[in-house]
């Protein structure tokens, strides 16, 4: 009995061991980043472009900021069109259940695809096929493609969850599940539905194997053309670090980007949290 | 009647578009095993996955991803090595043990960190791990495998946290009460119960992790090393498949046998991630359909 | 509660349509001829050309200024990296207006850059670098090629095996990947051929490899003489047989382990591309080039 005991306490013991494990990995990620890079954080850091001898040096970010910006924006919009009108065919319109099964066991495969794939397609289709060049409008479809199976599920997720009983008390009164749909389904997931947006744009902006290869250049200004390569946050990162180019810049990149991603995260949380009876650990 | 018109117009479009969208997901596959097939012709299935030597500048040109297989396996297969316990665990401590705040808390927390990109958990696996791993274990250079599997579970150890206090969460209390009133007490509970029974969702989330290490690229471009020598412990350093494509399709002339490689490489990986994903999907909704 | 999701769509919304509008109206400003530079390849030139398209932006501001019969616009230049091979591709197909390139151009290569022009703007060395605290620098601050070349092949794998008076540890060998014009031109000069120990780290960046040898006691590798002037007392070079890698030794020849760098234009460039070329080959440009530690080639 007493090595029973012993065995349970020692379990019990690692269960919460692990729970502060993680949590303290957290709190020492985003201190770190904000212990080493909030020197940095000036409002020149913010606004001017990269300078010095060796560009990034001294200066700022702002084209690398800019030019997330405008790549996510490109890359939500393409993208929510397109998984609205799925998320609605797989809850909605499916009319024989074999082919949407289908149809919806390759999105959600597709959900985990390493991103450099997708960067690999984005390059010879985009940049080489259709010739649109290291350009922004590569890059933002190439992202669009990478964000849009998890839009998807988050979104049918969202179409799901309205209770069935309006779909119901629709059909019986004989209207249209258009109708139904426009007014009384979308609406009421309307916030999910936008916090699938806003944590797209959190994946799109932070992902940056496809855009290495499709858009980002080490020195661009403020975007202002799609045809034209842009600087990147991620990118812009990966480049101050590797080629040793400023520690405390690079952590101060890194502590704006994940400040960034965090809002999209948090404002999404906050919207689907406002569904009313809507509970759980959804990610 | 007008209603019944845009009805099925809406319903066409929906289809229309649902269908497009698969195709083009689809056309990637295709488009990667196309670009890559000449030197799958050439050189053989076997030569390039077997082949240790990567040589594409050479004449002959000598392609074997095979190094870049195991380094992918290692770091991939590593990191689920660390992150699946951990996960669990803190999952079963989440749903069973913690109280209500400590659950919320710690649940936020993970949501937060799966919103942290990749390149700046390598940023940091690089500029932190390495230099402790360097100094801990009294290495020269401490690049290698095991840190990029360290960083990479980090990375997707809140899948698998997420899966399983879900799959947790949603069997019914009865269990639970039934066997507390029976005197087991809540560890024998939880592990001989509920977490067979959680079985499979956790499955499924834990291959969405799989898929995810396996795919990962910036993370080990900066902390894998980078050598071409065959990895032969979690230890050594090598060079996965998504680094290798990422470091060298900049420079590989289109339709060369480099770029043809590189292409063979992508479609291993993919291959890898998606075969398996596809496996456990199937095997989950097969199941779950009476 | 309706209202409160609402309200906050729209605020969401709203600061989404502002900064998607600040692109937008700036895009429909430009919508006539794309007046841009794009340069890319070698990691070793790009920061020098980065700089040079920063400076040469920063005194024009607009084409006009630059010279009279030019349209009033902003002079915008994009300099990607990614290696000499990236650089060359890309001029091959196009893709960029210029290519950076630390090597000698091939002549396989030479044949599908039929109307493009090469501009050798200055020399560059490979220097053996290593850690300043290596004791290899006090015991043996030289190295034959042949010694070189063993280290790198991998046939001598710990310091010791180099000289007995030096620690028993790994030597840690830093390279460039497959992309990287010092893999080139280390070849050509040291290795002959002979492959690399394929326990060398690859790294994606001249920089990165300067990084390396700077941040590990025990690695090796061939740095860029530029770099190595960029990190002044941060990377400690070792003469190669007897010659000692300094700006007359890669003058005259001496010192073995160079290679040019090379800007390959279109043979009939348009009109902006010729400005900055031209910028590029003026004082401006030269100082730039030799502020950053490479050597000028002469006019």
């Amino acid at each position: 009995m007493k090595t029973r005991h012993y065995q349970e306490s020692l379990w019990y013991f690692t269960f919460c061991a692990s729970g502060i494990l993680l949590a303290g990995v957290l709190i020492a990620i985003l201190g770190l980043l904000l212990f080493r890079g909030s020197n940095e954080l000036t409002w020149e850091f913010l606004t001017t472009g990269p300078k010095g001898l060796f560009l990034g040096m001294e200066g700022g970010i702002y084209p690398a900021i800019m030019g997330t910006i405008a790549l996510l924006v490109i890359a939500t919009s393409a993208a929510t069109l397109p998984a609205l009108a799925t998320a609605v065919y797989l809850t909605e319109y499916s009319t024989s259940s074999r082919f949407s099964w289908v149809i919806d066991i390759i999105i959600r495969s597709m959900v985990g695809l390493p991103s450099i794939l997708i960067g690999l397609f984005g390059y010879a289709f985009f940049v080489l096929y259709l010739d649109f060049g290291i350009s922004l409008i590569s890059g933002a479809l190439t992202l669009a493609i990478m964000v849009f199976p998890t839009l998807v599920i988050l979104m049918r997720d969202a179409l799901c969850s309205v209770n069935a009983d309006y779909r119901l008390a629709g059909l019986l009164l004989g209207v249209s599940r258009w109708y139904i749909l426009r007014r009384v389904v979308l609406p009421q997931a309307a916030p999910s539905l936008f916090g699938a947006v806003l944590l797209a744009m959190g994946h799109a902006a932070g992902a940056t194997a496809p855009i290495m290869v499709t858009a980002a250049v080490i020195a661009a200004r403020a975007p202002s053309r799609l045809l034209e390569p842009v600087m990147a946050l991620p990118y812009h990162l990966y480049i101050l670090f590797s080629q040793y180019v400023s520690l405390e810049k690079a952590y101060a990149t890194a502590l704006i980007l994940v400040v960034l991603l965090l809002t999209f995260n948090v404002l999404s949380v906050a919207l689907r949290l406002l569904l009313p009876g809507k509970e759980g650990f959804k990610l | 009647m007008t209603i019944d018109y845009i009805d099925k117009a809406a319903q066409w479009f929906c289809t229309i578009i649902a269908v497009l969208m698969v195709c083009l997901l689809l056309s990637l596959f295709v488009f990667i095993a196309k670009e890559s097939l000449p030197i799958w012709l050439t050189e053989g299935v076997i030569t390039i996955i077997a082949g240790s030597s990567w040589a594409p500048l050479t004449t002959p040109p000598r392609i074997g991803i095979l190094t870049m297989f195991l380094s992918t396996l290692w770091a991939s297969c590593g990191a689920m090595a660390i992150a699946v316990p951990l996960g669990i665990c803190c999952a079963v401590f989440l749903s069973e043990f913690a109280p209500l705040w400590a659950s919320f808390a710690i649940r936020t927390t993970l949501r937060v960190l799966t919103g942290i990109p990749s390149v700046v958990y390598g940023f940091l696996g690089a500029s932190v791990v390495i230099p402790w791993y360097e100094k801990i274990v009294g290495l020269s250079s401490g690049e290698s495998l095991f840190c990029a599997s360290l960083v990479l579970s980090i990375m997707v150890v809140p899948y698998i946290v997420a899966g399983t206090y879900t799959a947790l969460q949603a069997i019914p209390d009865e269990y639970r009460e039934t066997g507390y009133s029976l005197g087991v007490s809540p560890v024998h509970v939880t592990c001989r119960i509920l977490l067979p029974i959680a079985r499979r969702n956790m499955v499924s989330s834990i291959s969405l992790a799989f898929g995810r290490a396996a795919g990962e690229t910036m993370a080990v471009l900066m902390l894998a090393g980078n050598t071409l020598t065959l990895p032969f412990s979690w230890f050594s350093k090598g060079e996965p498949l998504s680094a290798l494509i990422a470091l060298e399709i900049g420079s590989a002339d289109v339709g060369s046998p480099h770029y043809q490689g590189i292409f063979a490489a992508g479609l291993l990986l993919l291959l890898l991630t998606s075969v398996i994903s596809f496996a456990i999907n199937y095997t989950n909704i097969r199941g779950r359909q009476p | 509660m309706m209202r409160k999701c609402l309200i906050m769509l729209c605020a969401v919304l709203l600061a989404v349509a502002v900064t998607g509008c600040s692109t937008q109206t700036s895009k429909t400003e430009q919508q006539t001829k794309d007046y841009s530079i794009k340069l890319g390849g070698s990691s070793t030139l790009s920061p020098v050309m980065a700089k040079c398209a920063d400076d040469f932006t920063e005194k024009y501001k607009s084409w006009k200024k630059v010279q009279d019969t030019f349209p009033d616009e902003a002079i915008t230049i994009f300099v990607a990296t990614g290696g000499s091979g990236f650089g060359v591709k890309s001029a091959i197909n196009s893709s960029v207006d210029m290519g950076l390139v630390a090597r000698e151009v091939t002549s396989a290569e030479k044949e599908k850059l039929s109307n493009h022009k090469l501009y050798t703007l200055g020399y560059d060395a490979l220097t053996i670098a290593v850690h300043p605290q290596n004791p290899i620098v006090k015991v043996k601050p030289n190295m034959t090629t042949a010694e070189i070349k063993k280290v790198f092949a991998g046939e001598i794998k710990t310091w010791d095996q180099l000289d007995p008076a030096l620690p028993k540890r790994p030597i840690v060998i830093a390279i460039r990947d497959l992309g990287g014009g010092a893999n080139q031109a280390f070849d050509e000069a040291v290795m002959k051929a002979t492959p690399i120990s394929q326990e060398a780290l690859q790294l994606p960046s001249m920089g990165a490899l300067a990084g390396k040898v700077q941040e590990n006691i025990d690695a090796i590798g061939y740095v860029s003489f530029g770099f190595v002037n960029q990190n002044k007392g941060k990377i400690a070079t070792l003469s190669v047989d007897g010659v000692e890698p300094t700006v007359d030794n890669i003058v005259s020849g001496a010192y073995k382990i160079s290679r040019p760098l090379i800007v390959i234009a279109k043979s009939q460039p348009d009109e902006r591309q010729q400005e900055f070329m031209k910028y590029l080959l003026s004082e401006q440009g030269v100082k730039t080039l030799a502020d950053m530690g490479f050597i000028p080639a002469k006019r």
